[in-house]
């Protein structure tokens, strides 16, 4: 009975999902990713009436926003115009053509860029803010922090993203698997 | 020339740019350039030598900035130079190498700039450019030829001169010039610690923890110090005496005891009475010293803590809201009382204790060495040891306890949250998994408890044990001289020793922490002084003009904001309310209406452009004047505790009682207030009578009455009553909207069916103005919002 409501639901909801038979990907001359789709015509009158046949239109330069950015990355993926209108939704990247995969697989890893912290090499706190000296996957770092204990956020498992005064963040992939010494350096934070 | 040929390839390659453009800069603009070069962050010489060969020159540059984000995302140095008719893009390393050596022997260094990416943008073949604002980096990206072209990328930690160069561009297409007065204090080095050259954290405070000398903290911890002397000399004076009558009574009950009296050699020899009368006496004086110094110490610590909160409250409430929304409230309000307490901790308690410890510790070891040379050196030994010992024990204890605060947090906002939210919990009957969640923080919690007891419970006994053998030292060598009746010792001498021996620990206790506690206080005092040191953004005008007389004429000039740099929330606004009239704001949630109410009452500065009073800029207008002539009612009422009346009265009050009831009877307030037993004298407030949502904001609204205000910002301040009551406010407010410049921000559109002129807002915007007949026939927004609400009416059959 449970599932039957939920099923319901789904179809109230009305979300569309781009597959490969409804959506090209493409780069624009620039290089951003741009969206050809067959899609419902998406008007902002209401007085006429919601024509919901969906029809090929080419909507130029879109936007991507991970819906579980953490748990699961490559599904459920926002596709969206500059003003963070949804045109539509991305179920699982790994169903949509090779081509398409990489147009967007490209764009999320810049709009989630992040270096991965590797190791804390030293992790001083003066006078209410930390000191942070790193080495990432992108080489050696370091950077502030206010507030530490309120700016390292736990998501799920032993992830941790660790916000520093400019609003940079950083990633540590599982706490647990840390070497002892950095683990040591963070733990009072934990 | 082989660079200029590179150059021009680069140019080819990459952009097609061609370099007849390059040349067109080289022409001298003459005077209208007062603006010297902006240096948003640090340019290397070598990259500045670079750009000078390109004819990027500190001449014609206007704006200059680096970014740590190359185009492909990758780390790295990005340089960017705006002339007044291109932005100059080069990325690449600045690379080291040795070249030899000097004639004196020194290493010549030279330094060479790599370049990878070189690109110009003509400003006016590009759009204005936009800072996109991505997870944890951003990208400014502008429109040329219809699509959307990346300028450069930035991390977060550039994000503001990323903001600044894309507001000097868009400047540069519009007026063709900078305004030096916007751009001046963009300067780096008015924003990075000149030390370390770090970038300040806080904009407000301009302090860099990390070079923030101890010796400026130690100085204003002294500046405090002299405040209270007088109170920290008292309880150094009660320390002092509690500690002589403590360093006096182990000769007195033991060598005089035991020596002179009980010896039969002493002068005093058999005088049993006078000796015990003399013990009992000193004891009783160390009785009434601890009492006197129990009285003396609680009383200084009434004073200075609460001398400390008034001085920090005093700081707080001038802040701007911004300092508040930064932070969380809750959390400061926590913070500052737990740092006035280490404060005073520290004055009236740890600093008084410390100059006794070493005194007292001093004076001891020194009376031991008089009396036995070979004895206390014997002793001695194992101070060093305990000294570590105790510091070991403290840090471990100083973890244990972080551990344990951090667990007790979490359980404490676990509970809270449930408690609070009550009925969600019941309503999805969800009690099973929260006390599954309880049971799990609080087990946490229960076992960094069962650390601190359990790790307290294996190391002490483990002390006193060690402990004791400093003194199985101290009675194996003393009880061998005694025997052998070398080093002039006796019994009594030896009991002495030894109650001179277990003095020496609470000194040595105390030192070890020291290093901790000094720390502790020095945090506590920078806290503190950071509160007192922000500089509240908005700030009042140092030579303010007064206008005589208010008339209300309000007017937006080009207005942009944003909470966050790169997030617009009001974009280019522009409107004007005639004196005496009433405008009406619609548009959806976020759209940013109450920024525009918190524009206009100065809660906020604007970014660019303008807000006039009567022609005159609101930053040029005193807060005093700004808020007799402003009141708002705003969707968030809070009423403090206290009375109704109080309450009304809250923003002038020597209001009558007469006006008060006038005020309420306008604001539809009167007749609910006379229901309860005690009228206007009900308290509310915490525990006390809770009114509804929409008696909440009609009591607001009689206290913004009351003020009589020339300008009135109604935001949302109807929206929780029903539609009757509001019709009921609105005739009222129609009389006093008479010459009174009203500004009403509303969802429903009934509430504005009387504004003389309406404006919709969309994302930052205004998306269309006019009366409400003509946005009708515009068929925009306010159309849609009509029509849905029109909608809404037909459903139940009242067509209109």
């Amino acid at each position: 009975m449970n599932e039957n409501r939920n099923d319901n639901f789904l179809e109230l909801a009305e979300v569309i999902y781009l597959t490969a038979d409804n959506s090209r990907f493409y780069r624009t001359k620039n290089g951003f990713p741009a969206l050809e789709a067959v899609l419902p015509k998406i008007t902002d009158d209401l007085e006429a009436e919601q024509d919901k046949t969906p029809v090929k239109q080419d909507l130029g330069r879109v936007f991507f926003h991970r819906c579980f950015p953490f748990e699961t990355p490559d599904e459920y993926i926002s596709v969206l115009n500059k003003d963070g209108r949804e045109y539509a939704m991305i179920r699982n990247l790994n169903e949509l053509p090779a081509e398409a995969q990489e147009i967007i697989r490209a764009e999320l890893d810049r709009k989630y860029l992040c270096p991965t912290v590797i190791k804390i090499k030293s992790l001083k706190e003066k006078l209410g803010y930390s000191f942070w000296e790193v080495e990432s996957d992108v080489g050696e770092l370091t950077f502030s922090m206010h507030d530490t204990y309120r700016n390292i956020a736990r998501v799920g498992g032993g992830m941790l993203i660790i916000t520093d005064v400019d609003g940079n963040r950083y990633r540590i992939e599982d706490v647990a698997k840390l070497d002892r010494k950095s683990f040591k350096k963070i733990e009072l934070y934990l | 020339m082989a660079r200029n040929l590179i150059i021009n390839y680069c140019n080819l390659l990459f952009f097609g740019v061609k370099s007849k453009k390059e040349t067109g800069f080289f022409v001298k603009k003459g005077m209208d350039k007062k603006l010297k070069t902006v240096y948003v962050d640090k340019i290397p010489s070598v990259v500045s030598k670079y750009f000078a060969s390109v004819g990027v020159t500190e001449e014609n540059t206007l704006l200059a900035m680096r970014s740590d984000l190359r185009a492909d995302g990758s780390r790295g140095d990005c340089f960017i130079m705006l002339t007044d008719s291109e932005a100059v893009i080069a990325e690449g390393i600045i690379e080291f190498t040795s070249a030899g050596r000097s004639a004196n022997g020194g290493k010549i260094r030279s330094e060479e700039f790599k370049i990878s990416r070189y690109e110009r943008f003509a400003v006016k073949d590009i759009g204005e450019p936009r800072a996109e604002q991505l997870i944890s980096t951003g990208r400014v990206v502008a429109e040329a030829d219809g699509e959307d072209r990346l300028i450069f990328n930035f991390s977060s930690a550039c994000k503001h001169g990323a903001a600044v160069l894309c507001r000097a561009i868009g400047d540069l297409k519009k007026n063709g010039r900078l305004e030096p007065s916007e751009y001046e204090n963009e300067n780096y080095e008015l924003h990075i610690c000149s030390k370390c050259g770090r970038r300040y954290p806080d904009e407000e405070l301009k302090i860099c923890p990390n070079c923030m000398d101890k010796a400026r903290l130690v100085k204003r911890l002294a500046t405090l110090f002299f405040r209270y002397k007088r109170a920290i000399a008292m309880v150094l004076l009660a320390f002092g005496l509690i500690a002589g009558l403590g360093v006096v009574t182990p000769y007195i009950s033991n060598e005089l005891l035991y020596d002179e009296v009980l010896g039969k050699a002493g002068s005093t020899a058999g005088d049993v009475l006078a000796i015990v009368l003399l013990i009992v006496g000193v004891r009783i004086a160390s009785l009434i010293v601890n009492l006197i110094s129990g009285a003396i110490s609680s009383s200084v610590a009434a004073n200075v803590t609460y001398d400390l909160k008034k001085m920090i409250f005093n700081t707080i409430s001038n802040l701007s809201l911004g300092f508040f929304t930064n932070r969380q409230t809750g959390g400061l309000m926590t913070q500052v009382n737990s740092d006035s307490l280490t404060l005073y901790w520290f004055f009236c308690d740890g600093f008084p204790y410390l100059v006794l410890n070493v005194v007292q510790l001093a004076v001891i070891m020194g009376v031991m060495l008089s009396q036995n040379l070979v004895l206390a050196l014997y002793t001695f030994v194992t101070i060093p040891l305990f000294f570590v010992g105790f510091k070991f024990i403290f840090n471990v204890f100083d973890k244990l306890h972080a551990k344990g605060y951090s667990k007790r947090r979490s359980f404490n906002s676990l509970v809270s949250d449930v408690l609070n939210g009550m009925r969600v919990v019941k309503s999805f009957s969800r009690e099973d998994e929260e006390m599954g969640r309880f049971g799990k923080r609080n087990t946490e919690l229960a076992e960094a408890r069962n650390e601190i007891q359990s790790f307290s419970a294996r190391i002490f006994p483990f002390l006193h044990y060690l402990l004791r053998i400093g003194s199985y030292v101290v009675w194996g060598v003393g009880g061998w001289q005694v025997m052998n009746a070398t080093g002039d010792m006796s019994y009594g001498r030896l009991m002495a020793f030894i109650g001179y021996f277990s003095l020496i620990f609470g000194p040595i206790e105390q030192l070890a922490d020291v290093s901790n506690w000094w720390s502790e206080t020095l945090n506590a005092i920078q806290r503190l002084f950071e509160i007192r040191d922000a500089q509240p953004e908005v700030r009042e005008s140092e030579n303010p003009t007064v206008p005589a007389e208010c008339k209300g004429e309000v007017e937006f000039r080009d207005v942009t904001f944003s909470y966050v740099e790169n997030r617009k929330v009001i974009d280019g606004v522009s409107f004007h309310i005639p004196a005496g009239t009433t405008l009406g704001i619609v548009g959806q949630t976020g759209a940013g209406k109450s920024t525009l109410a918190n524009l206009l009452t100065r809660l906020y500065d604007v970014k660019t452009g303008g807000v006039y009073i009567d022609g005159v800029n609101i930053k040029e207008l005193p807060f005093e004047y700004l808020r007799e002539n402003i009141a708002i009612v705003s969707q968030e009422t809070y009423l403090f505790r206290g009375s109704i009346l109080e309450n009304i009265r809250y923003a002038c009050p020597n209001a009558t009682r007469e006006q008060v009831i006038a005020a309420a009877k306008t604001a539809s307030a009167h007749d609910f207030i006379i229901k309860y037993p005690d009228g206007y004298d009900t308290e509310i407030g915490f525990g006390k009578k809770d009114l509804s949502g929409g008696e909440k904001q009609r009591v607001s609204i009689a206290r913004a009455l009351l003020r009589n205000p020339k300008i009135l910002i109604l935001d949302e301040a109807t929206a929780a009553m029903d539609t009757q009551t509001e019709r009921n406010i609105q005739a009222a407010l129609d009389r006093l909207t008479k010459n009174r410049t009203t500004v009403i921000i509303a969802h429903r559109l009934s509430t504005l069916r009387d504004a003389d002129k309406l404006i919709a807002i969309e994302n930052g915007r205004v998306a269309e103005s006019g009366t409400a007949q003509e946005l009708l026939k515009q068929k925009g927004v306010y159309f849609k919002l009509y029509k849905l609400q029109a909608e809404a009416l037909k459903t139940v059959g009242i067509g209109e």
